[in-house]
């Protein structure tokens, strides 16, 4: 879903980043509202949303498929944590690893740092809280709808391009959104919802104390 | 078990790549002995400028450029193009392939049994577009290739990015090799301990309780690291220590960058 340099014209990227400063702003406040020893803990756990990234996992079609993680972190801790972890994520990777291009930077972090862990989280909140379903079913599915939204949002991304600014990305909507979606629908998506239910289950199991962190983090910040 | 392999080689490959990296970074070079501060808003401005070029004429230039800036700074040229080629075929090349047939123009060759038609519009545009990310991609290789981890946070921190993310950033960049190392280590235990292969569903099931205990190693460590800093006179503000100074090798660099702008400006209007 990282999409690289080239593919997006300037309008769209910096349409982007005109997106992302409010947005990073209000992260940032969310930032200061946590506890000095949250500080470490968040970076920890952005090596953590790293390293669940690296995850390449066998998808039907004989190929392979890496998770975002965005939701597992919404679920466990906020979805704010989400946006900060995976905007130093896709800036590391984008500086240090050529994943995911410089100047589509605020669009990639808008994908799977906003749309991804938001969508996410309030789609495993909906499901917990108002139709009553377990945890772990709720973010398993959370985590599906998340993915699938923020994969067809960089298809219209990409879609619109030949609509505003000939000379990027050449395929039209009727392409490009298809092509991410149904990729998302049959292959990573049900690989991220096995593997954050999985997650959920796992750690509600072992640590249940950790799993209240979240509501932590939220009351004494 | 296929997903414990490659995910296992992934991690090693990675780190391994991380720490490559820094063997160029560290060595003297042209881009070595540059303020970051400067790479890092050239390479933001030059990669602006490559994907606004629209003429095959302006992105050979602009090609040739990071290749001439890697021999100068002592970085192996071949190791450089092949790093940056690397994935170009991968995702750019699926993209672009099909463009071939379906530009409209006129007809290069036909594709035997399958009937395709390539157009002489077609290809020029796939190639267009290739060069285009592969020049925008050696920019940002070049930087990763001669810049320290450490210098970039001391830009960033100077370009005030607040002193919280560059905290989180920092503790992240650490940390991340040693969480690797214990996730590693656990799937090798967990390997030792398997009899068969594992179904496809079976083995996201695996990866997610692997994710799961890394989770909450994570929050142990993140507590520990918390306490070693507080031990260690942390008051909540981490400082940085580097000291970047501009020289005049850092103004001419400055220079250089802003008179490419104008090159790429005056070779997509066509020189006068």
């Amino acid at each position: 879903m990282h999409i690289p340099d080239g593919y997006l014209g300037p309008y769209t990227f910096g349409f982007f980043y005109a997106v992302m400063i409010p947005i990073w702003y209000r992260a940032f406040k969310w930032l200061k509202k946590l506890r000095p020893q949250q500080v470490p803990l968040l970076g920890v756990l952005t090596a953590f949303a790293f390293l669940v990234m690296m995850y390449n996992m066998p998808v039907p079609g004989g190929t392979t498929a890496h998770i975002v993680g965005g939701t597992i972190i919404a679920v466990l801790i906020d979805p704010w944590a989400a946006t900060v972890a995976l905007t130093i994520v896709l800036l590391i990777q984008a500086l240090f690893f050529g994943d995911g291009g410089i100047t589509a930077y605020a669009a990639n972090v808008f994908n799977m740092g906003v749309v991804l862990p938001f969508v996410g989280y309030y789609t495993y909140r909906f499901l917990n809280r108002k139709l009553g379903l377990s945890e772990v079913l709720s973010s398993g599915i959370g985590a599906y709808v998340g993915i699938v939204t923020a994969a067809t949002v960089a298809g219209i991304e990409l879609g619109i391009q030949p609509y505003i600014q000939p000379g990027y990305c050449p395929y039209k909507l009727s392409v490009s959104v298809p092509a991410m979606a149904i990729a998302h629908l049959v292959t990573a998506g049900p690989a991220a919802a096995v593997v954050t239910a999985a997650v959920v289950w796992y750690v509600k199991k072992s640590r249940p104390d950790l799993f209240e962190m979240r509501t932590i983090m939220k009351s004494r910040g | 078990m296929g997903f414990l392999e490659s995910t296992a080689r992934e991690v090693l490959e990675f780190t391994t790549e991380a720490v490559f990296s820094e063997r160029y970074a560290r060595a003297e070079g042209l881009l070595q002995g540059l303020d970051p501060r400067v790479k890092l808003v050239s390479l933001f401005t030059l990669v602006t400028a490559v994907v606004m070029l629209k003429s095959m004429g302006a992105l050979l230039v602009f090609y040739t450029i990071p290749l001439a800036l890697a021999v100068a700074s002592g970085v192996n040229p071949l190791a450089f193009v092949k790093r940056v080629w690397l994935f170009i075929p991968l995702f750019t090349g699926v993209i672009a392939l099909p463009s071939i047939f379906m530009i409209p123009g006129k007809e290069l060759f036909t594709v035997p049994i399958l009937g395709w038609g390539a157009t002489r519009e077609g290809v020029y545009w796939a190639t267009l577009f290739t060069l285009r990310v592969a020049t925008a991609v050696s920019y940002a290789i070049l930087f990763t290739m001669t810049t320290r981890w450490n210098d970039v946070v001391s830009a960033l921190s100077s370009l005030r990015v607040p002193g919280m993310v560059i905290t989180i950033t920092t503790l992240a960049y650490r940390y991340l090799f040693l969480l690797a190392k214990l996730l590693l280590d656990a799937m090798h235990a967990r390997r030792a301990r398997l009899a068969g292969d594992l179904g496809m569903v079976e083995s996201w099931k695996e990866a997610g309780k692997h994710i799961g205990a890394t989770f909450i190693k994570a929050n142990a460590l993140g507590e520990e690291v918390y306490y070693a800093m507080l031990s260690r006179g942390y008051d909540n503000e981490v400082v940085n220590q580097s000291d970047l100074h501009f020289s005049g090798a850092d103004y001419a660099a400055s220079a250089a960058t802003v008179l490419l702008v104008l090159l790429a400006f005056l070779l997509e209007r066509g020189l006068p």
